[in-house]
């Protein structure tokens, strides 16, 4: 599967954005360029989760709205300035389905089932005739966990560094983690 | 947690995210959720205790006249003038109006107004407080009185503070013009400063048989006048000359060099200081390239290791089946490399299984001679896809591997053989995983308890090293600085001036646009003329008739829209413009949300006066 990622930024740019961070901090008005820079995938993250684009465009900007009052207390530790901006995306978001009792939303489609499916070895498009319900009821049967590697890789496309970066776990563990969620899942559809 | 499942939802494009894209609700509920600060002025119970020393000098008169009924006009005008913004749509008649209701000591930016330091005095000894800059003011014994006339004893709160360049005169609101004989002058400043003292609350004045020392730190040589600023009369007083005090000479050069030195030092230590104590917060994980070399290796083994027993557990063998004499077989050889779990068995068949997949398939379909047989994975260590070719002819059949009479003996044999060694190397495999987990924990402790103390440690030296610099820095100022010495007899504003007139060179007909060309109406314009420490000031609205400049010499123009904006003219445009006739300059206009002082001063380009 190809992924393409517009996460990942050169170094020369990371520097930049700590430039950036830096007067946002000292000036909010200037946090205005990191807001139009993350706020399409901060989004489509939220967006993932939950049932509907009013809500998820409300959460969005209550991510931005923490993140530029907490901005003091930011950071560089290594890791890009959006890994710290999905940590507050996906405390906020779990925290307003909680506060509106909502049901979390697992957002799937058939290209993203026929990867999770090629991966497990079904190619054949008579087996993903046949499979493709059961393995939509499986992932929505994962754990938290489990169920976001399985989003962010097959139906967000983030390429595992970038995974591993959100979830703050190396990438060759991504990897490691995303090959046995899907043996779960293929022995959760054998259940069935 | 509950879910709910929603497919093939319809895609949002990003023009239709970048539509909801509002950066300014942001900012307005930021603003909402922001503390906001309050003006010094209005922090203090010292505005109801100011009513009661009304009767006091001339002196304390400058701020006591907050609480009388001009003061309550004061106070209501400033709220006036906080209301023009959002849609407030401004017409040139009112900027006379706009202008005439301004406060007298009117700060441009409320959050911007320089703080107090407060020093706590003994007012029955000699005293002496030193303010940052290097300033000193000495009171003698029993300087204060209170309202009813009495020496006061005990502790007095005073509050002091001082303003040295054109953006602190600008942020003080602090009116910088002087009438004198029918002409109106502005002031070059060789430092002002602002004082006030309290006990329990109450403004205290100054004993009219004492006089209060000051020595303040100045960059400008030579004598200059005092004056003391009357807010009752709108006026400065005239008080007489300063003495002035040279600074002891230091060797600057190589106090520098260590200072440059230490800097730096600082500043690599910053950016290689790990903070374990917050990065372990809330379990965070740690990002691997901040891990310790023996840390990363520890991690790689525990990966090295559930990488090997995922593969192991690709080797599982599958448990033979017998064959079921009703059902239909198939004899084909296996790549035991491609199914590792099947390279045990021998003579092994593979039986159509009773799937309803599998229903098209008619014995007679037994005889026709296939030309491909491909065996692929179906269901992990349990059934096959066989694919059947014949010409165009593809036929797929779930089937399940068995073994006939013997064989199957053989083969259970064989499977717990192989069962009892992928149990026990899987096992072993388990045990290392643990092992080296534990020894993956230990390591991170290690390098946290490390980390913490180094960490303790730097913090301690860069501590040190700040106060050092910090100190060195302070001397190099000082070693620039006069002292200025003369007395006061009241509290309020006092300021060592010499007035001047408007810049010459020069006159024109001046009016100010935006960068589109959009008319501006400015209250208040501001004008530096770089050799002099002086900030004059036009009142006007749209059209300043006679805006008198220096070409020869450094102009900044610079004023704060209605709206809060600070807009500022390009030094270009006086530099290189017209002695007379109209001019139009360019204004750049910046966000109403600054918030610093240094914010400020980067955009005018007009440094901290040192140590302020």
């Amino acid at each position: 599967m190809e992924v393409v990622s517009k996460y990942h930024i050169t170094e020369e740019k990371q520097r930049q954005e700590l430039l950036e961070i830096e007067a946002a901090k000292k000036s909010p008005a200037k946090f205005e360029v990191l807001y139009n820079r993350y706020h399409e995938q901060i989004f489509r993250y939220v967006y993932q989760r939950v049932d509907d684009k009013d809500s998820a465009f409300d959460i969005t900007q209550q991510v931005f709205l923490k993140a530029l009052t907490k901005l003091d207390k930011y950071e560089y530790k290594g890791v890009p300035f959006s890994s710290w901006l999905y940590r507050i995306a996906k405390s906020e978001t779990y925290e307003a389905l909680r506060q509106n009792q909502k049901l979390r939303a697992v957002n799937i489609d058939d290209p993203g089932l026929s990867e999770v499916l090629g991966e497990m070895g079904e190619k054949e498009e008579r087996l993903e005739e046949l499979y493709g319900a059961q393995l939509a009821d499986a992932i929505a049967e994962l754990d938290e966990e489990d169920l976001q590697l399985v989003e962010m890789r097959f139906f967000e496309k983030r390429a595992f560094k970038e995974i591993g970066e959100i979830l703050e776990i190396t990438e060759n563990n991504a990897k490691v983690k995303l090959y046995r969620v899907i043996d779960k899942l293929r022995k959760m559809i054998v259940r069935k | 947690m509950k879910k709910k499942v929603n497919k093939n939802r319809e895609k949002l494009s990003s023009e239709e995210i970048a539509k909801r894209r509002d950066f300014g609700s942001l900012m307005k509920q930021f603003a909402a959720v922001k503390p906001v600060q309050k003006p010094f002025y209005k922090t203090w119970g010292f505005i109801s205790g100011a009513a009661a020393v009304v009767v006091g000098t001339v002196a304390t008169v400058v701020y006591m006249n907050m609480n009388s009924p001009a003061s309550e006009q004061r106070q209501a005008e400033t709220a006036t003038q906080a209301a023009p913004q959002g849609d407030y749509t401004y017409n040139h008649s009112d900027s006379v109006k706009f202008v005439g209701k301004a406060p007298f000591i009117n700060p441009p930016f409320k959050n911007l107004d320089k703080e107090f330091n407060t020093y706590k005095v003994d007012a029955s000894k000699k005293t002496e407080i030193s303010y940052p800059s290097g300033s000193k003011v000495i009171f003698p014994k029993d300087a204060f009185m209170d309202a009813a006339g009495n020496i006061v004893k005990g502790e007095v709160e005073v509050k002091y503070r001082e303003f040295h360049d054109p953006v602190d005169f600008f942020l003080s609101g602090i009116p910088m013009t002087y009438d004198s004989a029918g002409k109106t002058y502005t002031f070059e400043s060789a430092g002002m400063l602002e004082l006030y003292a309290f006990q329990n609350g109450e403004v205290v004045r100054v004993n009219p048989s004492k006089r209060i020392d000051i020595e303040l730190a100045s960059r400008q040589k030579g004598k200059f006048n005092v004056y003391q600023l009357d807010t009752a009369g709108k006026n400065w007083v005239y008080k007489g000359v300063d003495k002035v005090k040279e600074p002891v000479k230091q060797d600057t050069k190589e106090m520098n060099k260590d200072t440059v030195l230490l800097a730096s030092q600082i500043t690599q230590q910053s950016t290689t200081l790990v903070y374990p104590d917050q990065l372990d917060s809330k379990g965070y994980v740690w990002p691997y390239d901040s891990l310790t070399a023996p840390v990363k290796k520890a991690k790689n083994e525990v990966q090295d290791v559930q990488n090997d027993i995922a593969k192991i557990e690709q080797t599982k063998p599958v448990q033979p089946k017998k064959v079921d004499p009703k059902r239909y077989t198939f004899n084909i050889d296996v790549d035991p490399k491609e199914f590792p779990e099947l390279a045990v068995y021998k003579n092994l068949l593979f039986e159509i299984g009773p799937d309803k997949e599998n229903s098209f398939w008619k014995p007679e379909m037994g005889k026709v001679t296939w030309d491909d047989a491909l065996i692929t994975e179906h269901k992990k260590g349990e059934s096959y896809l066989l694919t059947l070719k014949k010409g165009k002819e593809k036929r797929k059949l779930i089937v399940y591997p068995v073994f006939e009479g013997a064989n199957y003996d053989v083969a259970v044999n064989e499977y717990m053989k192989k069962l009892e060694e992928y149990n026990k190397v899987l096992g072993q495999k388990k045990e290392e995983e643990k092992k080296k987990q534990a020894d993956y924990e230990a390591q991170v402790k290690k390098m946290k308890e490390e980390q913490k103390l180094q960490q303790q440690k730097m913090k301690e030296e860069q501590k040190k090293q700040q106060e050092m610099m910090k100190q060195q820095q302070q001397v190099m100022q000082q070693s620039n600085k006069v002292t200025r010495l003369f007395t006061i007899d009241g509290f309020g504003i006092w300021n060592c001036d010499t007035p001047r007139s408007f810049p010459k060179g020069a006159v024109v007909k001046a009016t100010f646009t935006d960068q589109t060309g959009g008319e501006l109406i400015l209250p208040v314009i501001y004008q530096v003329d770089r050799i002099m420490n002086a900030l004059f000031t036009y009142y006007g609205g749209a059209v300043i008739e006679q805006f008198r400049y220096n070409p020869q010499s450094g102009t900044q123009v610079w004023a704060v829209t209605l709206d809060g904006r600070l807009a500022v003219a390009s030094e270009s445009d006086f530099r290189n413009g017209p002695v007379s006739g109209s001019k139009s300059f360019k204004m750049k206009l910046f966000d109403a949300n600054l918030n610093s002082e240094s914010e400020i001063r980067k955009i005018l380009n007009i440094g901290f006066y040192a140590s302020n």
